[in-house]
């Protein structure tokens, strides 16, 4: 691990390289745009925080790997929400609004988001992450056939989650 | 298209939507939430937080440390890997397949004639010798998981003690899903130009094939080349594949050096196999004109509804033409041999275990007649070599080699005490 000389310039030369792969991320996984800067910018004040970074070639990984649990989490957050909030006419769509509405990314994200953990972390750092298959083994500390037998059955999984989007 | 693919299309979807709407990265934005100390817009769980980055950097570290030293390492999964990255890479050029009478130039499938096909398959002598290389899908680490291996020293003079066997790849991943549903793969493996293309998963619904340099081990490509099963190509480097309905054939390479797995045609009518047929096996004739296949009713479970059909590609308004083995000996992995008869297994079943038959024998493809020549052998798999002079076998839990000239056995010579499957010269 490194220490950056100096923390905020070292923080812009990985904002400028890795940021715009990571909203794209942030984007798929959270389904919208507009929580997705605030999960990227999340996962670099968390970076700036630390007192020692990850070495240059594993900031990537490392900063894949935060805005993935930040939107997990945020996933996770609106549900319990939703499961607690009493839904007025005026507040949460229904759920035929929803299904309706055709609120394509946000289902896509919201279903990803329910996978298990490693079918979750293989799709999104396969699909959304731009990672080769052996990339994503090596990211994650797998067997590579491990990680297309994750992507497997991710993809079975969501195809009864996803059926009418097919 | 399969449901697999309908979702990858989905995902990739969403990927490139993800990419439209994306925001352009505002370091201004970011700088002042750094200059006022503002605390994070998304806080989690104090303990989940501050403890995962340093929980993702040592398995980094791990992870890196392994590659970086080339060595083995245990996967989390407790399967030992070998991961290098897939690098890119093409082959001297391949012909694409046209409907004329031209025909293929035959070779070992070990190297590809560069200025295309000029002249018809070599001919074969009794004397040519068994190549000495073969490639598996055995398990030979323990894992439980199979591994692609290459043998070398095939029908030495020592017999089986001369083998020696080289994990490619481990971890080939088996189908996750029961048996009876998708089977146990991975499944087939065929080779060309010095790299193998390995059918990894997952029958009978959906097949990917992935390609690895024989050589070193390494994957090429993105990853799946294609989503298909039953991976064959021709002397030329065709590569022939099943979508579960169809059959469809690419050359591997095209006239510019360029990858051409994405651009296959289907050999056929779109829809072929109807109802729960689906194909079993694909061997192409040694000179590269004729496409045999073998399917089998889904629901069926017994050999009186398998078939074996040839594709002619220089009779392409012919069609499949074949036999059905309704109510006699059922047909499965065909294999041509040197003078272009058709080897195939016989009375297969399916069973958890993949499909598998209980025969060889030569089929006569006018009359349905079999030629019987080995009886009461397992076969799950065969294979011939590009010019069909040798065939290969795995039936009873061995690899068996064969022949092509007259069937006759050449005894067994190489044997597995666990998962076999997929044998490619």
């Amino acid at each position: 691990m490194t220490t950056p000389t100096s923390g905020v310039e070292a923080l812009r030369r990985a904002y400028d390289e890795h940021a715009p792969g990571l909203l794209r991320m942030a984007v798929a996984l959270g389904g919208d745009r507009a929580g997705a800067e605030d999960l990227v910018h999340d996962a670099f004040l968390r970076l700036h925080r630390q007192d020692r970074w990850p070495d240059d070639d594993k900031l990537g990984p490392y900063l894949r790997r935060t805005v993935a649990n930040l939107a997990y989490d945020r996933h996770r957050r609106a549900t319990v929400g939703r499961r607690l909030r009493p839904v007025s006419g005026g507040d949460a769509p229904s759920a035929e609004a929803e299904a309706e509405g055709g609120d394509r990314s946000r289902r896509v994200a919201a279903a990803i988001a329910a996978l298990p953990d490693r079918q979750r972390d293989c799709v999104a750092l396969h699909y959304f992450g731009g990672l080769t298959d052996a990339a994503v083994a090596a990211e994650l500390g797998l067997a590579v056939g491990s990680v297309k037998t994750h992507l497997h059955r991710a993809r079975a999984a969501l195809a009864l989650t996803l059926e009418d989007l097919r | 298209m399969t449901r697999d693919h309908e979702i990858d299309r989905v995902l990739r979807d969403h990927a490139e939507a993800a990419e439209a709407a994306a925001p352009a990265p505002s370091w201004d934005r970011l700088e002042g939430r750094l200059a006022e100390g503002a605390p994070l817009a998304l806080a989690g769980e104090h303990q989940r937080r501050d403890r995962r980055p340093l929980l993702v950097a040592a398995a980094v570290v791990l992870v890196v440390g392994g590659v970086v030293g080339g060595i083995w390492r245990q996967g989390d999964d407790g399967a030992p890997v070998h991961t290098r990255p897939a690098e890119e890479g093409t082959t001297t050029t391949a012909p694409m397949p046209t409907t004329s009478a031209a025909p293929t130039s035959g070779t070992e499938g070990t190297t590809a004639d560069p200025d295309g096909p000029s002249t018809t398959a070599p001919p074969t002598s009794a004397d040519d010798p068994m190549p000495a290389t073969v490639l598996v899908l055995r398990d030979d680490d323990g894992d439980g998981v199979a591994d692609l291996v290459r043998l070398d020293g095939i029908g030495g003079p020592q017999g089986i003690e001369g083998v020696t066997a080289t994990v490619l790849v481990a971890g080939m991943p088996p189908d996750p899903e029961a048996p009876g549903v998708g089977g146990q793969g991975p499944y087939a493996v065929d080779v060309f130009d010095g790299r193998a293309y390995v059918e990894t998963c997952c029958e009978p619904a959906v097949g990917q094939i992935e390609g690895f340099d024989i050589a070193s081990g390494d994957q090429f490509g993105d990853g799946t080349l294609v989503f298909g099963t039953r991976p064959a190509i021709s002397a030329s480097g065709v590569l022939a594949y099943s979508t579960l309905n169809e059959v469809r054939i690419v050359p591997l390479v095209g006239p510019g050096g360029e990858p051409m797995v994405g651009a296959s045609q289907s050999l056929g009518p779109s829809v072929e196999i109807e109802g729960t047929r689906y194909v079993t096996d694909l061997a192409w004739s040694p000179d590269g004109r004729r496409l045999a296949r073998s399917t089998l009713d889904y629901e069926g479970l017994g050999s009186s509804r398998s078939r074996v059909e040839v594709f002619d590609l220089d009779r392409p308004d012919d069609g499949w033409q074949g036999v059905t083995a309704d109510g006699g000996r059922g047909l499965a992995h065909p294999a041509f041999l040197a003078d272009g008869r058709l080897a195939v297994g016989t009375d297969p079943t399916f069973n958890a275990g993949g499909i598998t038959s209980h025969g060889l024998a030569v089929v006569d493809l006018d009359s349905g007649d079999l030629s019987p020549r080995q009886g009461l052998l397992e076969i799950v798999d065969l294979d011939a070599t590009v010019d069909g002079r040798w065939i290969i076998a795995i039936a009873d839990g061995a690899l068996r080699a064969y022949s092509g000239l007259d069937l006759e056995d050449q005894g067994t010579v190489a044997t597995s005490d666990g998962y076999l499957s997929g044998a490619g010269w």
